[in-house]
């Protein structure tokens, strides 16, 4: 498969009054054509200022690409001029937002913003893009779309505006789809729809998809791979059947354990002491290490990603060919119960 | 444990939304019909369904926020809201207490984390004096996991975490017996999640309390209740212990809502069926006649859109309001 998007050591800074916020560091990974991976993490790890920064949606200042590259099409994304951009973004990748009531124009129909994007990145008249919107709209499962195009965002619930964003990004037939928590401010019956339509679209399309969520349970049904964030860093990346089976990374594994099934019945919940660490003075080494239960002296210098194997890897001391034994053996105990 | 503490009989709570010219409703949000249910001393109860099915109505009347339209909320006998307009409301008040979903809207930004929680204790009057409030203040923040020096601080010098511990001390300053804790966890992050409701459920044991957990995460409902009811618009659709609910679904919502929840298990999760109830909720200014479930449901018949299902008992201590079941 052809990789679409790379992303090589990417470190993004905010500078506010209070000091220089590391929100991203040091990130790396590839996306391939229709593939579907997920970026998880708690609020503040810098998931969503990862994806934004892949269409340059971060605002300049405060923010401020510190180091590394974006790959897209040969091209680097950080060194994009403002035309270059508009082609980009909308027309190549495009992106869903949490919530689509604010992402939408109130004061214009659904069809006008959906043909906006069809003027504008497909040259089409005003007659083709109509019809392309009404098309559109039926592909996303909504009924009466020729009605729905002259309605305003108002008079749609929260799952079908959903399904117009969806349908706005996926109408210029993008390389990659980049969906930041597309579900969280939606009824899990609803959520059960709309990450079936992206799964089919992907599937029909085979649009790569980066899906950024903190729900666990989302990312085990939609990704084919899956990078764990904590504390602006990649601490875990896998291949989704093997994260589940066998995480690696102490916190990967805790963030597992703490959170109940709704097929099983869990005694007492895990739960992870403390809180992340203030991005402002980030810590110096692993920035787990606080809240870790295996944490050990070397913790306070970064570890480097190891390879566990062709398609794991993972950030943590204990991976390290020198790690004492039998605190590997206490990890891989517990991570079997 | 059938010991009743709480008995909700046909509560009923409508919204008046629009008036005529002449003060008359014109529009009417039914958001909780004829609900009837018990809670028992000690028990959690989750109460379960999507955003407008009522749930947070229910859990807002029992504590008196709202008046029923219809139908009595009954603790220990006594109806709460004929109590909390009499002489006695105070000492109603004290058995009843909530917490609330936004721990950033629910503590007052210009009061010390101290004077939130002694604030209940003047109103009910129970220590004598500055240095007992005191004392009580931080043998409660220390209950629920926080230091007593934090009581000279302010809210916004929290997170999220730590301000619903906050909740939870002004709750719990004035020894209620029962609480509903209106999504709790909701706005916080997974890891911290967990530590709130381990904490709520060693405040249970400890204090011998009773919840009415409302909540629209089922996987942690199914965590924390011993008996989990499920709404649909208004209505209750089925009620029943945490293991037969989930394991033996009767209600069609309830087996196309358990369905929709994702299992953080790839193995499981990508080989599973899921039900996909197709459309939206429909509206509670206009619900459906008969089931409220029927615009949705795949096995509706005639009888559905005529009658309402009345809640009748399927299985032993399991109830449904289906016609089909």
């Amino acid at each position: 498969m052809k990789t679409v998007l790379q992303v090589k050591d990417l470190k993004i800074e905010f500078h506010t009054y209070a000091g220089v916020v590391q929100a991203v560091n040091n990130v790396s990974f590839d996306l391939k054509e229709g593939e579907v991976i997920g970026l998880v993490g708690e609020s503040g790890c810098g998931k969503s200022v990862t994806s934004g920064s892949i269409m340059r949606l971060i605002p300049m200042p405060p923010g401020k690409y510190a180091n590394g590259q974006i790959l897209f099409e040969n091209k680097d994304i950080v060194k994009m001029n403002e035309a270059e951009l508009r082609n980009l973004r909308g027309n190549k990748i495009a992106m869903i937002f949490q919530d689509p009531m604010t992402c939408l124009n109130p004061v214009l129909t659904v069809g006008t913003q959906l043909m906006e994007t069809y003027i504008l990145h497909q040259g089409m008249t005003n007659q083709q893009a109509r019809e392309k919107a009404v098309d559109m709209l039926r592909r996303v499962g909504i009924p009466a779309p020729e009605q729905r195009v002259q309605q305003y965002p108002h008079e749609l619930s929260g799952g079908m505006r959903q399904r117009v964003m969806i349908a706005m990004a996926l109408g210029c037939n993008p390389k990659i789809l980049i969906a930041d928590e597309p579900t969280t401010a939606l009824d899990v019956t609803i959520q059960a729809q709309i990450m079936d339509l992206i799964k089919k679209l992907n599937s029909e399309l085979n649009t790569a998809v980066i899906l950024i969520t903190h729900d666990l349970g989302v990312v085990a049904g939609m990704c084919d791979r899956v990078l764990v964030m904590y504390a602006g860093h990649i601490v875990e990346s896998a291949n989704v059947k093997d994260l589940y089976a066998h995480p690696q990374h102490p916190y990967t594994w805790s963030l597992l354990q703490s959170i109940p099934r709704m097929d099983q019945a869990k005694h007492k919940l895990q739960t992870i002491a403390g809180k992340p660490p203030d991005l402002l003075n980030p810590p110096s080494g692993c920035g787990f290490m606080p809240r870790c239960k295996f944490a050990m002296d070397l913790c306070n210098k970064k570890p480097p990603l190891f390879t566990v194997s062709d398609s794991h890897q993972a950030a943590c001391w204990m991976l390290h060919p020198e790690c004492p034994h039998d605190l590997k053996q206490l990890f891989a105990k517990e991570v079997a119960k | 444990m059938s010991d009743t503490l709480i008995k909700l009989s046909n509560l009923t709570k409508h919204f008046n939304v629009e008036y005529s010219l002449f003060g008359k409703p014109t529009k009417i949000v039914q958001a909780v019909e004829n609900v009837s249910f018990d809670i028992f001393r000690g028990e959690t109860l989750g109460l379960v369904g999507e955003s407008g099915c009522g749930k947070t109505t229910i859990g807002r009347t029992i504590v008196g926020l709202y008046e029923p339209t219809a139908g009595t909320a009954v603790y220990e006998g006594k109806d709460i809201h004929a109590e909390l307009k009499g002489a006695n409301h105070l000492a109603m008040k004290r058995k009843i207490q909530m917490i609330f979903q936004d721990p950033y809207a629910s503590l007052n930004p210009r009061m010390t984390v101290g004077d939130i929680i002694a604030e209940p204790l003047i109103i009910h009057k129970i220590c004598n004096g500055q240095n007992d409030r005191t004392e009580r203040v931080h043998s409660l923040l220390r209950q629920v996991g926080l230091n007593p020096e934090h009581a000279g601080r302010f809210p916004h010098e929290f997170s999220g975490g730590q301000r619903q511990r906050i909740g939870f001390a002004r709750a719990l300053a004035v020894d209620p017996k029962f609480i509903v804790c209106d999504e709790p966890i909701s706005a916080l992050d997974v890891s911290i999640q967990a530590q709130v409701v381990n904490l709520l459920q060693e405040l249970q044991q400890e204090l011998g309390l009773t919840y009415l957990f409302v909540a629209h995460d089922l996987s942690m409902v199914r965590h924390i209740s011993h008996r989990v009811a499920v709404m649909y618009l208004g209505a209750l659709a089925e009620l029943a212990s945490r293991n037969d609910l989930y394991t033996r679904p009767q209600h069609p919502y309830t087996k196309a809502l358990l369905s929709a929840i994702p299992i953080p298990d790839p193995v499981i999760e990508q080989t599973r069926q899921r039900i996909i109830l197709e459309g939206d909720v429909p509206s509670p200014l206009n619900p459906p006649s008969g089931c409220k479930f029927r615009t949705r449901c795949k096995y509706a018949l005639a009888r559905c859109a005529e009658e309402i299902p009345e809640l009748r008992e399927v299985a032993p201590n399991h109830f449904c309001a289906c016609h089909i079941v």
